[in-house]
């Protein structure tokens, strides 16, 4: 297990340099957006667009910027955001624990909801309730997230009036986001998981346990549903991926200061660094959720070995 | 087994509530807001501190409607928290830095000099209304007024405006808002403790103007922190002190309790602001912003998205304060790429266009057309020229009659050609704002009754802009504003081409003429440059001005009491006090 973990991290590294690459060179050379021309402004004269290309360090060649991104991080060090001056892992530290959060609340809601929903389903499969329940999932899941977000506002904060609209990162300013972000991987995830129930509820040893007069309930979440969970693990890996990437739009929406709403407001200015630094981050947190996931394959089934 | 079956029955209806909320969502739907692309303009939004003065100009300049001071009920009283939304990203407080300058820059710093909201009258606001301007126009001195301190109590003196101004002028730090002092300004000097004199290279008449948008920062503190570090703790003379940053989401102020120098012609209270603090949060959807205002999150909305206005102006507790863009949009041409570097050519296709149909597409009518490249919200805008261009637009007859004089004849299906046989197709660049679809899918119809084919090609701001540097478009879709006419220097000047002159306009009369309009500090003068320009540009076409925009800002009058609005619908809060706290 040591000698996989270790050569995952190895490969993991080398991944993330080879997109760090792709995503440097193509800000360069393909994405079309000048920084300089971001930084000096609507009216600018051409020479105080030169100079501001000059002081970004962007008039040297690409190779050479690259060298020098690359000698920089060795150092852990990411660059300046050229808008805000701030160091870009200081900006970086400051948004990464409010993603961390809403992801990780979006998470525990995603489990809870979809396992929920999936084992109902399955249970009462082929009943009004399924199909009204499937009915809504497959509503929940082809929801786009902003507008997803836009109607919970509209419903709870300005009809009801008993959130906020914006919140920010106090217990009630989090149920809209949360709830906004996690309810299409909560349906998605339910639609897999009714799936995995419904085969594993139709097997002989569930049939055995029931004859053996264990609890229904016992039979549903000890015997069924531990055995369904090997591919929602999997699915529940890139669902976290997933929900990072939803959080750009979510964190907009809301109001949140965190990994989206400044990878967005970077790419709106061509903030070449904070760019980099937020692409460096997701990579690296969906590396890492993925090989945790592998991981816990072993422990979910214990006859599964990694060579 | 009866019991469990009733326990998971229990939760499957809990679970069916929950999806069912999402279900349901559906029926409220909003129209998702338009997002507006970055203005061109330089101009601030007024600062919540002040200004003045002698300007060249005055009595000539039309505001779109007079400035106004909302009714307000009972005595100022200190307190509360004054919310307000700025929409869009956020952008450094470091002034010199800053592509973009707006309120939350102008909170914390002042400014040399500030405009009334006649938006024709400029006066002191860190030094005093009573300037000199030397007879041959080349030297300007200002009295910088007594007992002015910056926030970290250091004083607002001759030295530390001339350190600024130096500073903004430095070729290597490139300041943004300073690319203007290039060739413009010879020396400042600062003989004494209170007066600045500026020497000028050339008679310059946007002085005033540029002055009163440049922000004034404590050299004191900017020196000892450097700009890393003053970026997130700014230090100015304004009403407010900045607390705390959070970068892309707000920034907290509080009273800055020394201020007291706002201008008293503009303002009744002279400071300090009557709010404990100032909040500004950054939003990035229209939408999100109207609801926060409809749930009194917010206390001011600067720009009320057009499709909450209904809403809006049915809530009683939200005052609407209606203005103008100080700017428009216009459909440009690349001057030097075939066919449109063909003066008649841009002229024929000039007519085509109907602005009255463009409006009603994009805006609902809620846009004040443009047949002159300044729009009535500008100093300069000529009523004379705006007929002279009107008498010379939406005439698709005399459209086709010159592109036929050029050699273009409809083929058999109807599509233009040209002498060589190929068919007339063009590209329009569409910025990616929704506002600009209905009004791109317009022009395109318009020029398709002449039989020319357009392809609207949606592309990011910043894509198009660097497009318009490269030289590589035929038309774009843009938009502008400044409210001094020296905009049309930075649009149409040849020095500024490969930079702010996106249709790379070349014509050394016009520049000629923008050159004697700057430097004409007689606002008569000034005009009539102004106007011959205009007029050029409406014979020549190197674009085709297309409307200015009504916007709409709103404040929660249950709320705040003693909001002063100028013609640009713009909120102006030194007065404002709040009555709910």
């Amino acid at each position: 297990m040591l000698t996989y973990i270790l050569r995952r991290l190895f490969i993991s590294i080398f991944l993330v340099l080879a997109l760090i690459a792709v995503v440097f060179f193509m800000l360069r050379t393909v994405v079309p957006g000048d920084p300089a021309l971001v930084l000096a402004g609507e009216n600018a004269p051409p020479e105080v667009i030169e100079q501001i290309r000059h002081n970004q360090g962007l008039d040297k060649p690409v190779i050479v910027q690259f060298l020098y991104f690359l000698r920089n991080l060795s150092h852990g060090d990411l660059g300046r955001s050229s808008m805000t001056r701030e160091l870009v892992t200081q900006r970086l530290v400051e948004a990464m624990p409010i993603t961390l959060t809403l992801t990780g609340l979006c998470f525990v809601y995603t489990m809870l909801l979809g396992i929920l929903i999936g084992v109902i389903t399955a249970y009462w499969h082929d009943t009004w309730l399924d199909n009204l329940i499937r009915v809504l999932t497959v509503t929940g899941a082809s929801m786009p997230t902003f507008w997803f977000g836009l109607m919970l506002i509209l419903i709870f904060a300005v009809g009801f009036g008993i959130l906020p609209v914006q919140g920010g990162l106090s217990v009630r300013g989090m149920i809209l986001p949360t709830i906004c972000l996690g309810t299409g991987s909560a349906a998605y995830l339910a639609r897999l998981v009714r799936a995995a129930m419904l085969e594993v509820l139709n097997s002989d040893y569930v049939r055995t346990a029931r004859a053996k007069g264990v609890r229904e309930l016992g039979v549903v979440l000890k015997h069924a549903l531990r055995n369904a969970l090997i591919p929602i693990l999997t699915v529940a890996g890139f669902q976290i991926g997933g929900l990072l990437g939803g959080a750009v739009i979510t964190e907009s929406i809301f109001g949140l200061p965190g990994m989206g709403t400044l990878s967005i407001n970077a790419i709106h200015n061509r903030d070449y660094s904070l760019i980099q630094g937020t692409v460096l981050f997701i990579v690296v947190i969906y590396l890492f959720v993925n090989l945790l996931v592998d991981i816990s394959y072993a422990y979910v089934d214990p006859r599964i070995r990694y060579n | 087994m009866k019991h469990n079956r009733s326990v998971i029955t229990i939760i499957a209806l809990i679970v069916v509530a929950s999806m069912a909320l999402g279900a349901c969502a559906p029926s409220a739907t909003p129209t998702t807001a338009p997002t507006t692309p970055p203005s061109t303009s330089a101009q601030p939004t007024t600062p919540s501190g002040a200004q003045p003065t002698t300007a060249p100009a005055q009595s000539t300049v039309a505001p779109v409607t007079a400035p106004t001071t909302a009714p307000a009920a009972g005595t100022p009283v200190k307190g509360g928290q004054l919310v307000w939304a700025e929409l869009g990203g956020y952008y450094t407080l470091d002034p010199f830095v800053s592509p973009w300058h707006s309120t939350p820059q102008y909170a914390v710093f002042d400014t040399m000099l500030a405009l009334k909201p006649d938006l024709t009258t400029y006066v002191g606001d860190l030094v005093e209304d009573n300037w000199e301007v030397t007879p041959d126009n080349l030297s300007v001195t200002f009295h910088v007024k007594p007992n002015v301190k910056f926030q970290d109590g250091t004083p607002v003196d001759a030295a530390a405006l001339k350190w600024n101004l130096d500073h903004y002028a430095d070729p290597t730090i490139a300041a943004p808002e300073g690319g203007w002092m290039n060739g413009v300004v010879k020396d400042v000097q600062a003989p004494d403790a209170s007066t600045v004199k500026i020497d000028l290279v050339t008679p310059y008449a946007p002085l005033f103007f540029q002055l009163s948008a440049l922000e004034m920062v404590s050299p004191t503190a900017y020196q000892k922190l450097g700009p890393d570090k003053f970026a997130q703790a700014p230090v100015g003379a304004g009403a407010w002190t900045v607390k705390e940053i959070v970068p892309d989401t707000s920034v907290l102020y509080t009273r800055n309790e020394d201020y007291n120098w706002a201008p008293t012609s503009i303002y009744k209270n002279p400071g300090p602001a009557y709010p404990d603090s100032f909040l500004i949060k950054y939003m990035s959807d229209q939408a999100v912003e109207y609801a926060a205002l409809e749930t009194g999150e917010l206390t001011v909305l600067p720009n009320i998205p057009p499709q909450s206005l209904p809403q809006a102006q049915a809530n009683k507790n939200i005052t609407i304060v209606k203005g103008q863009e100080n700017g428009g949009v216009y459909l440009g041409f690349n001057t030097q790429k075939a066919p449109f570097n063909n003066q008649q050519f841009r002229v024929a296709l000039s007519y085509a266009i109907n602005r009255d149909e463009i409006i009603q597409a994009g805006y609902s009518g809620e846009a004040v057309p443009m047949y002159s490249n300044l729009a009535s919200s500008e100093m300069g805008y000529s009523q004379e020229m705006e007929d002279y261009g009107k008498s010379k637009s939406n005439d698709p007859e005399k459209a086709k009659q010159m592109l036929a004089d050029l050699g273009y004849t409809a083929g058999s299906d109807g599509t233009m050609v040209g002498k060589d046989g190929k068919p007339l197709e063009l590209t329009l660049e569409v910025p990616t704002a929704e506002e600009f679809k209905p009004v791109a899918e317009t022009i395109q119809a318009q020029f398709a009754d002449l039989g020319i084919k357009v392809t609207l090609d949606v592309k990011d701001v910043q894509t198009i802009k660097q497009m318009t540097l490269d030289g590589t478009y035929q038309m774009i879709l843009f938009n502008y504003g400044l409210l001094d006419p020296s905009i049309l220097t930075y649009l149409f000047d040849s020095k500024n081409i490969g930079a702010s002159n996106r249709t790379r306009f070349n014509n050394p009369d016009l520049d000629k003429l923008l050159e004697s309009a700057d430097s004409a500090l007689d606002w008569n003068t000034r005009k009539a440059d102004v106007a011959k320009a205009l007029q050029l540009l409406i014979d020549q076409r190197p674009n085709v001005p297309l409307y200015s925009r009504l916007v709409y800002a709103g404040y929660r009058n249950d709320q705040i009491s003693g909001i002063i609005t100028d013609p640009l619908g713009d909120i102006l809060t030194m007065d404002a006090w709040m009555t709910k706290q």
